[in-house]
């Protein structure tokens, strides 16, 4: 990086928390008149807003998606998925009639989870592939190759190997897919490219590992008495009249509770770990080299401070956090080298019709 | 003159200064070099102004855009949307949501349990019980199951109750009884072991008599079915704790103790309608607290039904009027599950 552009960084975020909060209410009340159905709309709202306060050489972005787009990619999920289990269901009649056998019966339900589960691990590559077709720069559109039933696919057996392994691939897992995700990704006429080495991540794993078994093994010793207590009523009728049932009810809320948040605090240096890793080795094009500066403690205190806003607004204070958070990522993403407009061509990837269906069926939508 | 302007044609990212003329029908987009583009105005779209005050302008189904200052645009492009409307729209799709967040969470619950036929309550309450009796014993001794039948029986005409009301009694050791949809009630064999008589069976009986009387069941799932709905709609989904269901579910919490408290007032009227002591309720009260010590106000928060002090103090009842079971009865019901 020169001189030049330390004074002026390649990338900035210039959004203000209260227009974020202007649109965050609209949508809100939006979002109860409709009986959440302008999800999708609110989600564009947000969209279109960040996207414009992030530029780039001094260029903003563009978001040109619409919420149209996005239900009708919803609707086309349900009709997808409804079809299939109906077309499954069938199938199974069919064969059952015919064989008489219930194994048999059993294959296209089980073809059915499998497409399923493919599915929705292939969600985010196709979700990605939207967002990118519909991010804007000078012009310029990104664009994606591949399926993302090969992503699913690939996701679903590394997920089964991640299962046999009892977790340990999870840092090799994680580097294949982010490879899949970004070399599969384009902006404009310029690929971007990722090769991560699992080795490098493992040392922070493994100790980020023992940690949370750790934490789960304190946790469960302190907790004993009442997740005792309350297997008996594990499935409890409506109501329980009982206080010692509602205290062992509490206790198991907060053993959970404490569980999942001291996991994500512990998993913060090996996170900062795995971001510098992949934005480091990323390139776009022989143009741009990106980086980041996270480090543990920073993304421990932003994780902290975004949780301690959510509780205590009760997620009225969302809109803070998405600017702290844009404001972070702002911060912490470096980027060197130069894009020479003239060169950078227009993207050959067809857009997407239609966008994150999938997942906004099978994972109620992204984080904004 | 638009100051400026510039045009990207969508093939390279390169940057074209530009002129914008506005025709009756046309943009024209020109450059140095004469026109680079002319648009039909019908399929213009412009975006929100960025904080340097630049619009960007496109067209459907063009590849190009345009930058340009958005005090440049003509008039009616840029007008500023009947401002003070805008404003007023908005304070009444706020007063329409808070509405309809009412509705849904206060007055839709009864309405919509009125409105399922006996037929489908009844289908819903027999799912329900098998599930609540589960792998327990239902205990069935004939003098004892009749005896609470005659009881629940006068319980119900005096709260005007049509249906026949089911009652099951099961073997567990919870001091429990609970009412599902359908005018059923279950009855825990733990709570004939905890109260010292039998009014204070009845007392316990009444006040469930209470919830079916005002099918409180069904309303309770139409209630949390609202809060549901409202809380996913405002959910925001952090992946490890959702917040504002949480948030409804204490919500939910606090409608359900006013409905303990009403079937609590109710049970003590049905008591004293049917001519039976009524006193039974507090008197159980007083024994649980005994028992069990007083619950804190931070779980009472958390609880879905109110302080048993409160609950004894509000409650009180009466002693004058009939017992509930002969001593006969009483042995017979206790004997239900084969331990006294």
């Amino acid at each position: 990086m020169n001189s030049l552009d330390q004074k002026q960084p390649l990338l900035s975020y210039d959004g203000k928390v209260g227009e974020l909060y202007g649109i965050f209410i609209k949508n809100l009340l939006l979002q109860i008149i409709t009986l959440g159905i302008y999800r999708f709309w609110a989600t564009t709202n947000t969209r279109r807003y960040i996207w414009s306060r992030m530029r780039f050489q001094g260029e903003r972005f563009e978001y040109t998606g619409t919420g149209g787009e996005l239900f009708k990619g919803f609707l086309l999920a349900i009709a997808i998925i409804f079809g299939a289990i109906v077309g499954a269901g069938i199938l199974s009649a069919i064969l059952r009639a015919i064989t008489g056998s219930a194994a048999l019966a059993l294959v296209p339900i089980i073809v059915l989870y499998i497409v399923i589960a493919v599915i929705a691990a292939g969600a985010y590559f196709s979700a990605q592939r939207y967002r990118l077709s519909r991010t804007q720069w000078c012009g310029i559109r990104g664009g994606m190759t591949g399926s993302s039933w090969v992503y699913g696919a690939y996701a679903l057996l590394y997920g089964l190997l991640c299962i046999v392994t009892l977790g340990q691939m999870v840092p090799w897992v994680s580097m294949r897919l982010a490879e899949r995700r970004i070399n599969a990704s384009s902006f404009g006429s310029l690929p971007f490219h990722f090769e991560g080495r699992a080795r490098a991540l493992y040392g922070a794993f493994v100790g980020t590992f023992l940690g949370v078994v750790a934490l789960f093994v304190v946790l469960g010793a302190v907790f004993l008495k009442s997740i005792m207590a309350f297997l008996p009523i594990g499935h409890a009728p409506l109501k329980a009249h009982d206080p010692a049932a509602f205290a062992a009810f509490g206790s198991i809320f907060l053993f959970y509770v404490l569980f999942i948040v001291g996991a994500l605090l512990i998993q913060c240096f090996y996170l900062a770990l795995v971001t510098r890793h992949v934005m480091g080795n990323t390139t776009l094009g022989t143009q741009l080299r990106f980086g980041s500066s996270i480090t543990a403690g920073r993304l421990l205190g932003m994780m902290l401070g975004n949780l301690a806003i959510i509780v205590f607004t009760l997620g009225l204070g969302f809109p803070i956090v998405l600017h702290r958070v844009m404001r972070f990522a702002a911060d912490t993403l470096q980027v060197s080298g130069q894009l020479d407009p003239q060169t950078l061509g227009q993207s050959d990837q067809q857009p997407p019709r239609t966008g994150e269906g999938m997942l906004n069926l099978l994972d109620h939508g992204g984080a904004f | 003159m638009p100051t400026g302007t510039r045009y990207y044609d969508g093939h390279t990212a390169a940057p074209h200064v530009a002129t914008l003329r506005w025709s009756e029908a046309f943009l024209s987009i020109d450059g140095v070099e004469g026109e680079l583009a002319a648009w039909p105005r019908a399929r213009l779209i412009v975006s929100e102004p960025d904080p340097e005050g630049r619009v960007a302008l496109a067209c459907k189904g063009e590849p190009g855009r345009v930058l340009t200052d958005a005090f440049a645009l003509p008039v009616q492009m840029t007008a500023p949307r009947r401002q003070r409307w805008h404003y007023l729209g908005w304070i009444t799709i706020g007063v329409a949501a808070l509405a309809l967040a009412f509705v849904l969470v206060v007055r839709l619950p009864a309405a919509g349990a009125a409105l399922v036929p006996r037929s489908a309550e009844n289908r819903l309450g027999e799912m329900v019980e098998s599930v609540v009796v589960g792998k327990h014993r239902v205990c069935r001794n004939d003098d004892g199951q009749r005896a609470l039948e005659q009881l629940e029986a006068r319980l119900a005409h005096a709260a005007g109750i049509a249906q026949p009301v089911r009652v099951v009694v099961i073997d567990s050791k919870a001091v429990n009884a609970l009412t599902l949809p359908g005018a059923r009630m279950i009855i825990m064999r733990g709570l004939f072991q905890q109260v010292s008589n039998p009014d204070q069976l009845a007392g316990v009986m009444a006040h469930e008599t209470g919830h079916i009387a005002r099918r409180d069941p069904l309303t309770a799932l139409f209630r949390s079915a609202g809060i549901t709905l409202i809380s996913t709609t405002l959910g925001i989904h952090l992946g490890f704790a959702d917040v504002s269901s949480l948030a409804g579910r204490l919500v939910g919490l606090s409608y359900s103790r006013d409905m303990e408290r009403l079937a609590d007032a109710n049970g003590v009227a049905y008591l004293q309608a049917s001519g039976l002591r009524s006193d039974g309720l507090a008197a159980f009260f007083a024994l649980t607290e005994k028992r069990s010590g007083s619950a804190s106000g931070a779980i009472e928060f958390l609880s879905d039904h109110p302080r048993t002090l409160d609950r004894e103090a509000r409650n009180q009842g009466s002693p004058v009027g009939g017992s509930a079971l002969t001593a006969q009865q009483w042995v017979a019901v206790r004997a239900m599950c084969g331990k006294s």
